[in-house]
């Protein structure tokens, strides 16, 4: 086949190369006659059939060139005065249809240009002659050289042919009539030969097809189209044809072609009559893809002039309009392209109706309502996953993920939004919710009202808990979810999906603290649905949340207080709060024993010493001790890592350090606690660090007065700032930390100076000189003893302490205090 | 001795027609043989001029008299030696005697010559002068031969120019299997005439390969057992490549100037007579044909040497049958 087609092309060739070498010798020597013979032999080889329509446009282009040189000649003969209107008839003499033809178009182009009729006449003419050849292919490529030969001859405006050769109205009864012809040729080779053969009739009209457009593309050049003229005489001709040819193929091309081919603003003009169109065209037609084409069109077209749609033009009620009836005529019509049309629909109100959110709304809820009539529903319920079903799914994801990016937060006010995310199965609606809750997060856009938190959760449910507990669904399933749950809680996914949801607390920003509280609350609700794994990640922001928020709310009640005493506020007035600090502190000391009691002791432990400080710092000295005091259970029940222990007690002594409010009763039982701890960590090293550690609680540097602690007046400001000093319990300690350094490892020697010398440099009265002198000679002795165990490290460190210590008896201020120290 | 003489001694004749500058010539070829040109006069017309009879210098001619005839004949190819002449004109230059020196002869006819030249596949006319030396043992002859056009008289001109002529109009087919229409603008046509037509397709549910029109010629020759009836095809002109469907309509434009015409001839002199047809032939995939004929009638417009004239102000070259409404 494929040989033979490559044999017929080159015969052909041979053919071509061999007549149009004499036809030009023939011009050469000026002999028309001839020269037109050998043309008509040339063109002759243009009525072969034995050729693929790909091999056919090879030929064509082929003797297209050498055509152009006939006219050229043709031209000059016209120029040198030659009457075309002879040579116009002597070439209607070939009794052959297919080179007359071809001569007729290429004298007749000659001819319009001899002006010695009007071109009007002479296009008439030729559209009308060029019906002889009704074979498909060979008529098609005839009409397109006719299209070629009148390209720069119809009496278009501005044109030298306008005036007595007609005017823009012929050009384009022209044009339209070629159009018609040619399409119907096109459509015609559908219906030829057998039908086993029907894929490659389709793919070779494929590639004819550009044949046919070729004509739209001519009429859109002209420069005497405006709006009006495509509005009443074009349009109207071109659907009448598209739709009386009733071919599937030709639809679709032409469709697609009036939208790329005509400007933008034609469009806009004529967007009824368009989409009327688009209606009544073949069912196997896909609309949808035309109308697709159309709305970016118009899209993109807003886009880059910046302009917006015209408010004469209700184009999203047209697009709607041929949709919906789209959907009502097509009955066989798979749901998951409806959903794709209403995508298309939301994706156009999205671009050219910025803000209209009723009409993005309007789409969501016909969409639902289209889910509703199927048995869709029932059936991603009832597990069924078969190909269709997924489809159908991921065209409910698209079409929810759309309207994200630039609505975010408010399709929380579109109730369909979220009846359409439960339509969609478990794992599909977790990835529009995360999508969702990406594009709020993103956004930064906060959540300010409850209701607006407790919609986001119902839409985001997937997140939040598992499926089973969310559904009550049969018990057999229960535990494929359990497998699935437990599987998914470590993957990454899972993870991603948790560090999402975890930020929804700092989202919830308001100006009154009542209403953020009722939205921690109501958060808090949703999180500890989400079971143990979820809490984990959900809990510790949430838990920081409610501390900033009970700062504010401490400060609100200060300022309650300054209000009431006469002064005037900075901010205007202020109400007291309906949720007082206290509670809280109280939401917060629940929530971290839910955090505690669900297998995250240690994050709820370091939560209770933040909260201690926090309250600590709003006076709340109790509260402040309970916070401490569940932090030490937990420490007791819970961390029984050694390492993680010496973690704790290290934040424990650094929590109590910076809390200033406690009794002294307080106080001293919870350092008593912490010394006793530290007392019984197994490694020594450990040991004599943090007993080390631990003396500074019973000497602790001077508090600051105000530093650190929040501005109070009123009433909480008669809390007494904490007042503690026992310097024999911290020497005590010191020697406890020493002696077991001295079993444990000679390295924490050169620690214990330095801590010592500190001490002494803030005048801890129990701490002598000769304790320091003892030390660094015991340091001396012992690292001189066996040097190898010294770190290099330790040594280093050791000299640094030295030479501060000669630093210090250098400075006049401390030469006196440190002089004794010698060694 | 003279009659030695009369033996070696042959004069030279040439005829010489007058008004020649500007006449019209054609070149004709009779049953294949090798082309001749000759000269165009109507029927109506003189055929003038001389003959010069030159004898050799010092020699002198007996004969039995000096004549000169015009003779319209027509000759069947299948019946040799046996023209019939219906024009004999015969004028004496001579009588008996004899002839010493060259001389001059004008002659002139001025008869009505009834039929025009003909030269077909069975059957020729022709027109010829034929200047004889009548002798004792041989005859000294030259022939000229001349073609005679005819052209339409006042009253057939108008015959046939009248333009509410109906044309040729018909519906032709075949039951459920291919239905047309077709029409011809004129049932009668002068020779540089254009045939103007349209094929409506009212049903097609074969696949027509092509479609032509050919102009037949069809000549009728002799009488009774002795008659020769023969058609011959002057032009298949291509009219439609591929097949229509239902509700086409593909147009008609022949020009006929360029084809090898005669007028349509009805029993010239009783023996011949020359008819032509318009036949509309379709043509299958499978080669089968279907065609329809229909007569036209062709003739000889006196104005034919003149310019072609704009026609309703518009170039013959861009003339279309009109618009008519057809059902489909």
């Amino acid at each position: 086949m494929e040989e033979e087609q490559v044999k017929y092309l080159e015969e052909a060739f041979k053919v071509v190369k061999n007549q149009s070498f004499h036809m030009k010798r023939a011009m050469d020597t000026d002999n028309l006659k001839l020269a037109l013979d050998h043309a008509t032999e040339m063109l002759r080889e243009l009525r072969t059939g034995l050729l693929t329509p790909k091999n056919y446009y090879e030929l064509y282009m082929k003797i297209m060139d050498e055509l152009r040189e006939f006219e050229e000649y043709l031209q000059t003969l016209q120029r040198s005065g030659r009457s075309m209107v002879e040579i116009y008839e002597r070439v209607q003499c070939c009794a052959a249809i297919v080179p007359r033809l071809y001569l007729l178009c290429c004298v007749g182009g000659v001819y319009i240009t001899s002006k010695e009729a009007p071109a009007k006449d002479i296009l008439k003419d030729l559209i009308e002659m060029i019906k002889g050849v009704q074979h498909p292919m060979r008529g098609l490529f005839l009409r397109h050289y006719l299209t070629q030969v009148s390209k720069n001859r119809l009496p278009d405006v501005g044109s030298p042919y306008e005036g007595i050769g007609g005017n823009v109205h012929d050009a384009i009864s022209f044009l339209l009539q070629n159009f018609t012809e040619a399409n119907r040729l096109w459509v015609r080779l559908q219906h030829q030969g057998a039908a086993k053969d029907r894929k490659r009739r389709e793919k070779e009209r494929m590639d004819l097809r550009i044949l046919v457009g070729t004509n739209l593309v001519r009429l859109s050049q002209l420069e005497g189209l405006d709006l009006a003229e495509y509005k009443n005489s074009i349009l109207p001709k071109v659907v009448e044809e598209i739709l009386a040819c009733k071919d599937t193929i030709a639809q679709s091309y032409l469709m697609e072609c009036i939208i790329q081919v005509f400007p933008d603003d034609f469009h806009l003009g004529t967007l009824e009559v368009f989409l009327q169109t688009c209606t009544s065209l073949k069912e196997k037609v896909n609309v949808r893809t035309i109308l697709e084409l159309m709305m970016d069109r118009l899209a993109n077209h807003f886009a880059a002039t910046g302009q917006n749609m015209p408010a004469e033009i209700p184009a999203f009620k047209l697009f709607n309009d041929c949709i919906t009836t789209l959907i009502e005529e097509r009955t066989n019509m798979s749901l998951v392209e409806t959903l794709r049309l209403q995508t298309a629909l939301t994706n156009f109100a999205l671009k050219c109706y910025p803000g209209k959110m009723d009409y993005v709304n309007h789409c969501l809820t016909a969409a639902s309502a289209l889910i509703a009539k199927t048995d869709f529903a029932t059936a991603s319920a009832a597990g069924g996953d078969d190909a269709r079903q997924d489809e159908t799914t991921q065209q409910i994801e698209t079409l929810l993920s759309s309207p994200l990016s630039s609505l975010s937060l408010r399709v929380l006010d579109m109730p369909s939004y979220s009846k359409l995310m439960s339509y969609l199965p478990w794992s599909n609606w977790k990835q529009v919710a995360s999508a969702l809750l990406r594009s709020v997060i993103s956004l930064n856009s906060p959540l300010s009202e409850v209701t607006q938190v407790e919609q986001l959760f119902a839409m985001i449910t997937p997140l939040v808990r598992d499926q089973n507990a969310a559904s009550s669904s049969s018990s057999n399933n229960d535990e494929d979810n359990a497998k699935v749950a437990s599987s998914a809680s470590d993957s990454p996914a899972f993870k991603e999906e948790q560090h999402l949801v975890a930020r929804i607390p700092h989202l919830l920003r308001a100006d009154d603290t009542d209403t953020v509280l009722e939205m921690l609350i109501v958060t808090r609700t949703q999180f500890t649905s989400g079971g143990s794994q979820r809490i984990g990640y959900t809990y510790p922001p949430l838990m920081f949340a409610a501390l900033s928020l009970a700062k504010r709310v401490f400060q609100r009640e200060q300022q309650v207080v300054l209000q009431a005493e006469g002064q005037e506020l900075p901010n205007g007035p202020v109400t007291p709060p309906r949720f007082s600090t206290k509670k809280v502190f109280h939401i917060l000391m629940d929530g971290l024993n839910h955090l505690a009691t669900t297998g995250h002791p240690e994050p709820a432990m370091r939560l209770f010493l933040q909260a201690a400080q926090a309250a600590d710092q709003s006076r709340f000295s109790a509260i402040a001790y309970e916070f401490v005091k569940e932090a030490l259970l937990l420490y007791e029940c819970e961390v029984t890592d050694s390492r993680q222990q010496v973690v704790a007690l290290h934040a424990f002594v650094g929590t109590l350090l910076n809390m200033h409010y406690l009794t002294v009763e307080d106080y001293e039982a919870l350092i008593t606690k912490i010394a006793q701890y530290s007392n019984k960590l197994l490694k020594k090293a450990d040991q004599s660090k943090l007993v080390a550690l631990s003396s500074l609680l019973f000497f602790p540097p001077a508090r600051p007065s105000a530093a650190n602690t929040l501005e109070v007046v009123g009433a909480p400001a008669q809390v007494p700032l904490l007042a503690y000093s026992d310097p024999d319990r911290s020497l005590e300690c010191m020697q406890r930390a020493l002696k077991v350094a001295r079993n444990a490892n000679p390295n924490l020697f050169v620690e214990m100076l330095d801590r010592y010398l500190y001490y002494f440099e803030i005048d801890n009265p129990v701490i002598q000189v000769q304790y320091i002198v003892g030390l660094i000679s015991l340091i001396n002795e012992t690292f001189a003893a066996d040097r190898s165990v010294v770190l290099p490290a330790t040594e280093a460190h050791y000299r640094n302490t030295l030479s501060y210590i000669r630093g210090r008896q250098q400075q006049p201020e401390f030469a006196e205090k440190f002089a004794p120290i010698q060694w | 001795m003279s009659l030695f003489a009369s033996f070696t001694t042959n004069p030279t004749i040439t005829i010489n027609l007058n008004n020649q500058e500007g006449r019209l010539r054609k070149t004709i070829r009779v049953q294949g043989g090798d082309p001749i040109d000759l000269p165009v006069y109507s029927g109506n017309e003189n055929v003038s001029g001389t003959v010069d009879i030159s004898v050799p210098p010092g020699k002198k001619i007996e004969h039995q008299g000096v004549r000169i005839e015009m003779i319209g004949q027509t000759e069947l190819y299948f019946e040799r030696g046996n023209a019939a002449k219906f024009t004999t004109l015969v004028r004496e230059f001579e009588s008996a005697g004899t002839m010493t020196q060259s001389k001059t002869y004008p002659f002139e006819f001025s008869t009505e010559k009834p039929y025009e030249s003909y030269s077909g596949m069975n059957v020729r006319l022709r027109y010829f002068i034929r200047v004889t030396i009548t002798r004792n043992y041989s005859n000294c002859v030259k022939e000229q031969e001349f073609l005679v056009q005819n052209y339409a008289n006042a009253a057939t001109q108008a015959v046939n120019q009248d333009t509410a002529q109906q044309g040729i109009k018909m519906e032709v087919g075949i039951e459920d299997c291919l239905h047309i229409e077709f029409e011809f603008d004129k049932q009668r046509y002068h020779l540089q005439d254009v045939i103007l037509g349209k094929i409506y397709f009212l049903l097609v549910r074969i696949k027509i390969k092509f479609m032509e029109l050919a102009v037949i010629r069809r000549e009728a020759a002799g009488v009774g057992p002795n008659s020769y009836n023969e058609s011959e095809n002057i032009v298949k002109f291509e009219l439609m490549d591929g097949a229509p469907i239902k509700g086409e309509c593909v147009p008609i434009r022949l020009f006929l100037s360029h084809l090898d015409l005669t007028p349509t001839y009805r029993s010239v002199n009783n023996v011949f007579s020359v008819k032509y047809y318009l036949n509309l032939v379709l043509v299958d995939e499978e080669d089968r044909r279907y065609f329809k004929q229909q007569e036209v009638v062709f003739w000889r417009r006196a104005d034919e040497q003149s310019a072609v004239p704009l026609e309703g102000g518009q170039h013959r070259g861009l003339r279309m049958a009109p618009d008519r409404m057809v059902n489909v």
